[in-house]
């Protein structure tokens, strides 16, 4: 079959993040997910499908450290089959993009933009002394996303699409190698949203991401790897599976047309089979 | 925004003309002694010719109120911020704090003067006191409230829990603490008045009990008259300010 080949030529050929996670929360019987095993290629988009409730958004926060206080939270990540990767420097350079824009409404555009940096500047300095370098490298982000004329605009002034432009500069000008995202587009209209899958394809030409989402079709346009996530209970022990699914041999950003739309039927039909 | 600001200011002159209207008219019907109800211009006349006895009083009341709300304001955050962060000060602090909420402010007033003497402090403290409690309450509902996502997308940028606290908690609280803040200037001064009825030397509220002992009601009236000037004035001012700092949210009701 296709699909296992392309498989097999990415994990021989390519650098991978190799990672192995298990989550529990304390009140809980149940682990959300034990020894799960993703594998995520450099410089490609992973999409994490899955249905609502399956611990896919968890999974993706455990990656960026947002499980602190939970009962059990083991993680290892491995860097193509060398020794393990130390756990904060994966986190330290990665970027995350949650489902909603969390652009902040006292904050103009730009410094939305530039929320990561300001946020690392010291106590009690002034703001904006952002240097010009960091400020043109806003300016230049901005124009990619196509909202360079709004640079000083309140973010109240601007549709849902062009909110969550600026959440997807403010996450790219932290030029981080990897890329965390959860449901980024769900909240969009389906013009507005195709629109921006082909943007963040094109930019993330050199990022290695994970993008977390319930929609087989977001799945197919943006993914190079497409990994169904899903949990069953057989006599009380559970099962996390990380199937991979089939997907076209084109390279993405596709088009939604003939081809895509058939991969769509199937997934939905093997998502179903395996509820 | 400038316009509905006139807008409101034209609406309190309005009503206040109308109370002084109907105030004016209850005197002339029934004809009530001036001992039990004085008429308005003689109010008015009253506070007049008591401007320069009337002047330091007013300022120690404004002094006390001033004081008062920087310093139950500043206690509230504190404390709001501490019940955020620390869930063992969450969990022991606010039983205690309910616990002297329980207590009325009326009945603490004298002990606060035994302690803090006849001076501006006692006063102070006891402005502080009636508005830490709310002050405290919206804070620590607007600092809690703000939402878990935002935290997330800090702590992924490995910000540090203080520049999270100043730059993303605290703004965002803004909205929610402001309702405190006004309240606190419309309850501040009722504390300061109390404080001033217990035991002080000066103050509107001290002026307004020696006017009383002598039955010279309309003395009273204009220390009154004086004191709804101050504290109206002071809500509005902090009604703008606030309008001026939350500036993103617009809500012209």
């Amino acid at each position: 079959m296709i699909q296992s080949n392309q498989l097999a030529s990415y994990s021989d050929t390519q650098d991978e993040y190799l990672i192995t996670a298990s989550l529990k929360y304390e009140q809980h019987l149940d682990y959300v997910y034990q020894d799960v095993e993703l594998r995520l290629p450099f410089n490609q988009v992973t999409c994490l499908l899955g249905q609502s409730g399956c611990g896919k958004s968890s999974l993706l926060k455990h990656l960026v450290g947002l499980h602190k206080s939970v009962f059990l939270n083991e993680l290892a990540i491995q860097k193509s089959d060398q020794a393990n990767l130390e756990i904060k420097s994966f986190q330290e350079s990665l970027a995350y993009m949650a489902q909603q824009d969390l652009l902040l409404p006292w904050l103009s555009v730009i410094d939305n933009v530039l929320l990561a940096y300001d946020l690392k500047r010291p106590m009690f300095t002034k703001k904006n002394q952002f240097d010009p370098t960091l400020k043109n490298r806003a300016l230049s982000i901005l124009e990619q996303v196509g909202l360079a004329d709004k640079a000083d605009n309140q973010v109240s002034t601007l549709s849902g699409g062009m909110r969550q432009r600026v959440a997807l500069a403010r996450t790219l000008i932290q030029d981080k190698s990897i890329i965390l995202m959860d449901e980024p587009f769900s909240s969009v209209d389906a013009i507005t949203r195709d629109k921006l899958q082909q943007l963040s394809c094109h930019l993330f030409k050199d990022k290695t991401v994970l993008l977390v989402t319930h929609d087989p079709l977001e799945a197919l346009i943006m993914g190079h790897q497409v990994l169904h996530f899903s949990r069953h209970t057989k006599n009380e022990t559970l099962f996390n599976r990380l199937a991979p699914m089939p997907l076209p041999s084109s390279v993405p950003p596709r088009n939604i047309g003939y081809e895509v739309s058939g991969y769509h039927s199937q997934l939905m039909q093997i998502m179903q089979a395996r509820q | 925004m400038k316009l509905g600001m006139n807008e409101s200011l034209f609406r309190v002159l309005i009503v206040s003309f109308a109370i002084i209207l109907l105030w004016w008219a209850l005197v002339a019907i029934t004809q009530v002694p001036s001992f039990i109800l004085p008429s308005p211009e003689k109010v008015f006349s009253r506070l007049w010719q008591l401007t320069d006895v009337l002047y330091p009083h007013f300022l120690v009341t404004l002094i006390e109120i001033i004081f008062g709300v920087v310093l139950g304001v500043s206690a509230g955050l504190i404390f709001a911020i501490l019940m955020v962060y620390f869930k063992p000060v969450r969990l022991w602090l606010l039983p205690v704090l309910l616990f002297s909420q329980a207590i009325p402010v009326f009945a603490i007033a004298p002990i606060l003067v035994l302690w803090f003497g006849y001076g501006i402090a006692s006063k102070v403290i006891m402005a502080a006191v009636i508005i830490f409690f709310p002050i405290l309450m919206t804070s620590f509902d607007g600092l809690r409230q703000s939402s878990k996502d935002y935290l997330e997308l800090a702590q992924s940028m490995r910000a540090n829990r203080l520049s999270i606290l100043f730059r993303i908690q605290l703004p965002a609280a803004l909205p929610v603490m402001a309702s405190g803040f006004r309240m606190a200037m419309v309850v501040a001064p009722i504390g300061a008045i109390i404080g001033e009825w217990v035991g002080s030397s000066q103050g509107l509220g001290y002026f307004m009990l020696y006017a009383n002992a002598r039955m010279q009601v309309a003395d009273m009236f204009a220390a009154l008259f004086l004191l709804c000037l101050l504290s109206i004035s002071l809500y509005y001012l902090a009604d703008q300010c606030l309008k001026k700092l939350i500036f993103w949210q617009q809500d012209n009701s």
